[in-house]
């Protein structure tokens, strides 16, 4: 049930495809972005193209370094951070992995850290998908 | 000296998700495997990269971060699982 503290994002409609995408607060540096992420509930991590991160000068492959499985069943190296995050009103710490290799054009935006905190729905007949924060 | 505010206003978010959401549809048809920022309602600037985008907005005299985002391709989109 949408609550006044839900936070509503439109799916984002190119040629007819909806793609569930919405703008979320990042924490680079000093510096809050508003950055877009395709919300990715098969993902495990939160993974940033490391493009932005290179363009504005944050030092990601300092971050811990895993190996990803991504969709064909290879590995891609992984660097985390724990960095503050922002959807909707609600701030919190996110682990936030980069990749020079993530093989879609998209920041996506995973389960941890992000879907422990909300309740999240998509509503494919609306084209909506609603985060509700979880107390 | 003024304190960095520590969040970013939500309205400000909600406003560009919502100009994303009016406009996704011709930034791929115009724009796409460019990066593009948005400050305030407007596109201001259009290159082939992040720092590109940043400095522009930094020229028009833009002190807040805007948002910029890579525009995906609808080849790329329709690839998505």
């Amino acid at each position: 049930m949408a609550t006044s503290r839900t936070i509503v994002f439109r799916y984002k409609i190119a040629g007819g495809r909806p793609a569930p995408m919405v703008s979320v607060g990042l924490k680079l540096g000093d510096v809050w972005r508003p950055v877009e992420f395709y919300v990715d509930s098969g993902a495990a991590y939160t993974i940033l193209r490391s493009k932005v991160a290179d363009d504005v000068g944050f030092h990601w492959q300092s971050g811990r370094r895993i190996l990803a499985q991504v969709g064909d069943g290879g590995l891609i190296p992984v660097h985390l951070h724990e960095l503050p995050m922002q959807i909707g009103a609600k701030r919190f710490k996110a682990i936030v992995g980069f990749s020079a290799k993530l093989g879609v054009p998209f920041n996506l935006l995973g389960r941890l850290s992000v879907f422990e905190r909300f309740k999240i729905c998509f509503v494919e007949k609306r084209r909506i998908v609603s985060f509700l924060p979880l107390e | 000296m003024k304190r960095r505010a520590d969040i970013m206003d939500p309205r400000v978010l909600k406003a560009y998700d919502d100009w994303v959401a009016d406009h996704f549809d011709q930034l791929v048809a115009k724009h796409a495997g460019k990066v593009i920022a948005v400050y305030r309602g407007r596109l201001i600037a259009v290159a082939d990269s992040f720092k590109e985008v940043y400095a522009a907005a930094r020229e028009q005299g833009i002190r807040e971060c805007p948002f910029a985002m890579e525009v995906p391709t609808l080849q790329e989109l329709e690839a998505i699982l």
